[in-house]
């Protein structure tokens, strides 16, 4: 009895070395589309952090499957959006852990390598390239899923993931923003993504030119000072991580609930949003008229 | 970057202090553990004491010069501690009491579920300025450093090393007859020492008589020279221009790039160094000012002069003797 051979794939997440990456990770794997030795793979594949349920490699791999299917024939870049809260959701995880790149580099390597080829790939003379090795193994903010994963955590409002939703819709949010100190200070980042909600900052070059702007002004502005954020609560993020096995699985319609760990002061957010919008009122963005002078409001000067 | 501020600043020192560190509320001895000179606190064999540990606190305090902060054009003043760790992107403030003119006292907490490797701690003193708040009108000189992986607290950030048997992994069986490598594992750089090369081990670690002493030296700076090109150049491949400006890259790669441009360029402030670093690599004609340069900084971090000075007297001793007896 003969049928299509597909890999196998596996049951658990484990993690995977850098270096061994990088071995398996040749010009013909990256630019055209050759497979991976996935026995090799898996013979060098370490095991999870621990033992728990939240290992189970099928729902994520549903997860990833469900993705392509629903954003087929669409830009995939618009499934960003989509899928980095349902990844967060599903794959739970402390910041300490998510910064262990080998469990990234397992799933872009044993458990969806077409993945990472149907999200950054290009067709090229009749095959798929990827051209660049770090959408399998590289760093946090340009690895296929750890950027996913990050930007929804540095995104969240406790458990409300509608701003991650909001800020995955703008690559250059993922591009840039992402990397900057900035971003890490939860009303900052609240407040960046109430700029897209009210629409004004919209495109690439306003993002940009916003976090210049904001960066700049923070050698003089203490951000943490004029928006203070809340202490969060480990424990319910705990609570959240161990209620994996137990909590329903992703919804394709409705955000999920992410954990109850403590949401950004709402006023914190209000007058970072008022800070930065005169910030980037009076910022040189590329391509874009300069104000008029009558409309512009009382700017703090950075 | 050099800030200009379009205010007044205080001129005066800001000194940020560590005083004690709990672990669980509990408090740790921290005579071995915290160093004032170098504003370190080693935070290793958490691992092994307490290695459920969750929550950490550091009782801290601030001083500034209160005859300045008396007599400025400031209002509200305020001062916060900042903890940033860059690998979980953790970055809390905590506001601090007043505890007397010039003085302000509080708590940092770090968790366990966010802090991993290295952690920093900043102090900033903030007031209105002028009619604008949140104005930064003071910040510690120098980051303490909370360090997870350090057994004691010395600001001598040494490489990760681990003694495998490279014929037993299939990644490094193609170099099984070499000595040492260098390779990244999570992300960071450590260095694999072979323990299949016969009597390597023996000399690195338990030399006896004086000519095992001598080859131990020899060897390790050539270890730690090599090591110290190989991060740079892991380095410098993980530099980007945006536009004309030169991006640090951020992480180990730019602690080492730090480190070491001081050496390569001495005549240029960083952020230029660096620039200049990322023009020779993309418009160097072969590249031989640049190794010349790496030869140079690389030897300097593995004080390599100093020890192959040190060996070559001792030999020349050791003859001497000889010829005596």
């Amino acid at each position: 009895m003969t049928s299509a051979r597909k890999p196998e794939l596996p049951e658990i997440l484990g993690r995977i070395s850098d270096s061994v990456a990088t071995k398996v990770l040749t010009p013909s794997v990256v630019n055209d589309g050759a497979s991976l030795p996935q026995t090799l793979l898996m013979k060098n594949a370490d095991s999870p952090i621990d033992d728990t349920p939240r290992w189970d490699a099928s729902e994520f791999r549903h997860l990833l499957e469900d993705t392509m299917e629903r954003f087929d024939g669409a830009r995939p870049a618009t499934s960003d959006s989509w899928l980095a809260p349902r990844l967060h959701y599903t794959l739970r995880l402390t910041r300490a852990e998510a910064t262990d790149s080998g469990l990234w580099n397992f799933i872009a390597l044993c458990l969806a390598p077409d993945f990472v080829r149907w999200r950054w790939g290009r067709e090229r003379g009749g095959r798929i390239t990827v051209g660049q090795a770090a959408r399998f193994s590289g760093r946090w903010d340009v690895q296929c899923f750890s950027r996913l994963w990050w930007a929804a955590e540095l995104f969240r409002d406790g458990e409300d993931y509608r701003p991650v939703a909001k800020a995955c819709s703008n690559q250059d949010i993922l591009n840039t923003a992402i990397r900057l100190d900035l971003i890490n200070h939860r009303p900052t980042a609240q407040a960046i993504v109430e700029l897209l909600e009210r629409n004004l900052i919209r495109t690439g070059r306003d993002v940009n030119g916003l976090v210049i702007a904001a960066n700049a002004a923070a050698g003089t502005l203490v951000y943490e000072a004029i928006g203070p954020d809340e202490p969060r609560d480990y424990e319910a993020l705990q609570d959240w991580i161990r209620a994996v096995a137990t909590d329903p699985t992703y919804s394709r319609d409705q955000l999920p609930q992410g954990p109850v760990d403590g949401s950004v002061p709402h006023r914190s957010v209000e007058r970072l949003t008022d800070c930065f919008r005169s910030l980037f009122e009076t910022a040189p963005v590329r391509g874009k008229r300069a104000k008029d002078d009558e409309d512009e409001g009382k700017a703090v000067s950075p | 970057m050099k800030t200009a501020f379009p205010y007044r600043v205080l001129s005066g020192d800001v000194r940020l202090q560590v005083h004690q560190v709990f672990i669980d509320n509990r408090a740790i001895g921290i005579m071995d553990r915290i160093n004032d000179q170098d504003q370190v606190v080693a935070l290793h064999d958490l691992k092994e004491t307490n290695e459920r540990w969750s929550e950490l606190r550091l009782r801290v305090s601030v001083t500034a010069e209160k005859d300045e902060l008396a007599t400025g054009p400031w209002h509200d003043l305020s001062c916060i501690v900042v903890v940033k760790n860059r690998k979980g992107n953790v970055y809390h403030a905590f506001s601090l009491s007043p505890d007397g003119p010039g003085r302000w006292i509080g708590v940092a907490e770090l968790r366990r579920e966010e802090h991993i490797g290295r952690s920093r701690l900043d102090a900033r003193i903030v007031a209105t300025v002028d009619g604008i708040e949140g104005r930064l009108i003071g910040e510690s000189q120098q980051p303490w450093d909370i360090n997870f992986e350090a057994k004691r607290p010395t600001p001598e950030r040494s490489l990760r090393m681990r003694w495998i048997d490279f014929t037993e992994h299939d990644h490094l069986k193609e170099y099984r007859d070499d000595p040492w490598l260098l390779d990244t594992e999570a992300g960071e750089p450590i260095l694999y020492l072979n323990s299949a090369v016969d009597g390597l081990r023996g000399v690195l670690e338990q030399a006896t008589g004086t000519e095992q002493k001598l080859v131990r030296e020899i060897l390790s700076s050539q270890v730690a020279a090599e090591a110290w090109s190989a991060l740079f150049n892991a380095s410098v491949y993980a530099c980007q221009m945006e536009g004309t400006e030169a991006q640090w890259p951020g992480g180990w790669h730019e602690d080492v790039l730090r480190r070491m441009l001081p050496d390569l360029y001495p005549n240029l402030p960083p952020d230029q160094a660096l620039a200049e670093l990322i023009e020779a690599r993309r418009e160097g004609e072969n590249g031989s000012d640049l190794q010349r340069r790496l030869i140079h900084a690389s030897g300097v971090q593995s004080r390599k002069p100093r020890k192959i000075s040190t060996v070559l007297r001792d030999l020349r001793r050791m003859a001497n003797k000889k010829e005596i007896v």
